[in-house]
């Protein structure tokens, strides 16, 4: 079964393997490059007194070069890193049953002595060991690379640690695994190619999603920390929507979960409605030559509460998704073994 | 034959049709959704503030809204990929793969026949199904952009989502497909292929092709001049990144080293000074927002092209199987 099943999957293999090259490789080449501009931005950024005007031009360089180079190559990295599961589910693991029973192969196999139960693990297990190990590869070169770029800090605008929860090794593996468990499921009991791909696409499309969307953020319960409607807000931050900093909350390493907007409380604690510090902020008063705005005294004492996941909790949380996943993906595993058992 | 194509197809449709629904209410929901907070910008702006204070309803837009709406972009951009993959692929290579079309062919339906009205129908359901979600966008996108200049979205970075385009790129998909199934004969492999070329094609023509339907508009103005009055192409053109702002006077690019050591060798305005600065010039290229409908018509056009060679392609193929 081990050499039968190498026969038949030796192209996913092959081709699995030039993913893994082209892309891991590229991604590999372009950490390294990363590394080696930021180190001469380092060198040629003046740090607290000023350099000569040489070292700031040289400086501007390499930062312009960095921006322009990396930030757009992180958003790739991202969507291709989240695509890979999704594509091993639908290529590799719906096929992996649906095509056997569609064309009647497998009747070759069990008509020759070998037990389904044996057909089933032989080639589930092994395909799914092969796939496991090309992701945990893959999670590593991505980790390499979201260091380099977290490693750039606030000044060139990296990512927040929790921009990389979905490329993070635990998590990746699992989802991995998941969408091989999907297919596998879904091509035991559609026994249609085309139609269990199909399935196993949506399935793990919305499956992520809940769980990114509306699971993973209520893993443990957020902590809050509240914010001051009026000067906690700073233009450099992208989109200008959250606080760069506050008691307890740090943007570039904690996971905002709500902004808290419509939960206002004014200081002796009582709840103050959004019409109220609208009206309130349209009062402020913002003056054209640059001096500092002026709000109306009563919206001095106005916090808003926030809800974050701390920095601390990332790797937790990682192992907590990856266990939710693993856990999904064994029951689909045995429901499939189920499925093909009961087949007539 | 229409029979015969309809109930080979029929899952297809519903399944497409399911997903089309789904958006759409999405769709729906958030453009509802964010015209009520529009209404509430709109009064919080005319008393004054609409930007840099906490709170503020446009920031509530961005946050609460945009990911809801990349979410929807995605959808819009991946569902041709999906088609063909799903739909083109499978349309004939898993007819070759089962030797199910020698049942048409041997009951007096000619192969002519059975290519064209198969790639016909599927492909009229296509262009259907791309139009209707092509508008779901397009309302959306229309919605966001009464935001103003403060916060909606440049009109070139809803390229990718505009109806013309998302027909094209629906039948360029379906007939990549098709003709990767009429070269492989088998499904999955042609599957996999459509997935792969589908996205090749899209990426090259977005970063390589896109910005030369027409020549650039390039501005340039001496740096020792006043930045103040130099014209800006406003928010809604499209400015691409050139690879350096510096050039001379016949246009040649500049080293941004060589324009900052001048700089630098230059603190007091002598004569030598500013004749040496007055030769470099700052430059930046950009497409109005005048040229969209018309860019949108030649990327069109450049994939109904493709589309239809690629399905002269395949229907060759089929006419030579023995």
């Amino acid at each position: 079964m081990v050499w039968m099943t190498w026969r038949q999957h030796r192209w996913e293999v092959a081709l699995g393997l030039a993913v893994l090259v082209a892309f891991g490789g590229g991604v590999l080449l372009l950490t390294l490059l990363g590394w080696h501009l930021m180190g001469q931005i380092a060198g040629a950024c003046p740090s607290t007194t000023p350099n000569p005007a040489a070292s700031i031009a040289a400086c501007a360089d390499s930062t312009a070069e960095y921006q322009n180079g990396f930030q757009v190559g992180w958003q790739w990295v991202l969507i291709v890193g989240t695509a890979i599961p999704a594509l091993a589910g639908v290529f590799v693991g719906a096929p992996l049953v649906a095509r056997e029973l569609e064309k009647g192969t497998h009747l070759v196999a069990w008509s020759q002595s070998v037990p389904r139960r044996r057909w089933f693990l032989a080639r589930v297990g092994l395909v799914a060991g092969g796939a496991a190990a090309g992701a945990a590869l893959l999670a590593a070169i991505g980790q390499g690379w979201f260091a380099m770029q977290r490693g750039t800090g606030d000044g060139l605008g990296g990512p927040s640690l929790w921009a990389g929860f979905e490329i993070g090794p635990p998590v990746v593996i699992a989802y991995v695994l998941f969408a091989l468990a999907l297919g596998v499921a879904m091509g035991a009991a559609i026994r249609r190619t085309v139609p269990a791909m199909a399935a196993t696409l949506v399935g793990f499309v919305v499956v992520t999603v809940a769980v990114g969307g509306f699971a993973r953020p209520h893993y443990l319960a957020p902590l809050t920390s509240r914010q001051s409607i009026l000067g906690s807000f700073s233009s450099l931050v992208p989109s200008g929507s959250a606080p760069t900093s506050g008691p307890g909350f740090n943007l570039s390493s904690d996971w905002l979960v709500n902004l808290g907007i419509g939960n206002y409380t004014n200081a002796a604690g009582h709840p103050v409605s959004d019409a109220t510090v609208n009206e309130l902020l349209g009062q402020c008063n913002i003056p054209n030559d640059g001096g500092a705005t002026t709000c109306p005294a009563a919206a001095n004492g106005i916090t808003q509460l926030l809800s974050y996941q701390p920095a601390s909790r990332f790797w937790l949380f990682q192992g907590i998704e990856a266990a939710i996943f693993l856990v999904l993906a064994g029951a689909l595993l045995a429901l499939a073994y189920r499925l093909v058992m009961r087949l007539r | 034959m229409t029979w015969l194509t309809w109930r080979q197809h029929r899952g297809e449709a519903a399944a497409i049709l399911a997903a089309l629904v789904v958006l759409g209410v999405a769709v729906l929901l958030l453009t509802v959704d964010g015209s009520g907070i529009l209404t509430t910008i709109s009064r919080g702006c005319a008393s004054g503030v609409c930007e840099g204070t906490a709170g503020n309803p446009a920031q509530w837009f961005e946050s609460g809204l945009e990911n809801d709406w990349t979410l929807v972009l995605v959808a819009v951009i991946a569902l041709p990929a999906v088609f063909g993959v799903f739909v083109g692929a499978p349309m004939i290579a898993r007819e070759l793969e089962h030797g199910t079309h020698l049942v048409a062919w041997s009951q007096g339906v000619t192969r002519h026949r059975w290519f064209v009205s198969r790639v016909t129908l599927v492909a009229l359901g296509s262009v259907v199904g791309g139009a209707i979600l092509a508008a779901l966008a397009q309302g959306w996108f229309a919605m966001q952009a009464d935001l103003g200049n403060t916060g909606s979205l440049p009109i070139w970075s809803g390229f990718d989502i505009a109806p013309p385009v998302v027909i094209a790129y629906t039948l360029f998909a379906l007939a990549l497909g098709a003709a990767a199934g009429a070269a492989f004969r088998r499904t999955v492999p042609a599957m996999v292929v459509t997935l792969v070329a589908y996205i090749a094609v899209r990426v090259s023509v977005v970063q390589a092709i896109r910005w030369r339907y027409l020549a650039p508009i390039t501005v340039r103005w001496p740096i020792k001049g006043q930045v103040n009055s130099v014209t800006s192409p406003g928010p809604s053109a499209w400015q691409l990144s050139s690879g350096t702002p510096f050039v001379d006077a016949a246009g040649h690019p500049l080293k941004t080293a060589y324009v900052n050591r001048l700089i630098t060798q230059c603190p007091a305005p002598t004569a030598s000074c500013v004749n040496s600065l007055s030769r470099v010039y700052m430059t930046y290229q950009y497409q109005p927002a005048s040229r969209f409908w018309l860019f949108q018509g030649i990327e069109a056009a450049i994939f109904v092209l493709l589309a239809l060679a690629l399905l002269t392609l395949a229907y060759r193929l089929v006419m030579r199987i023995r």
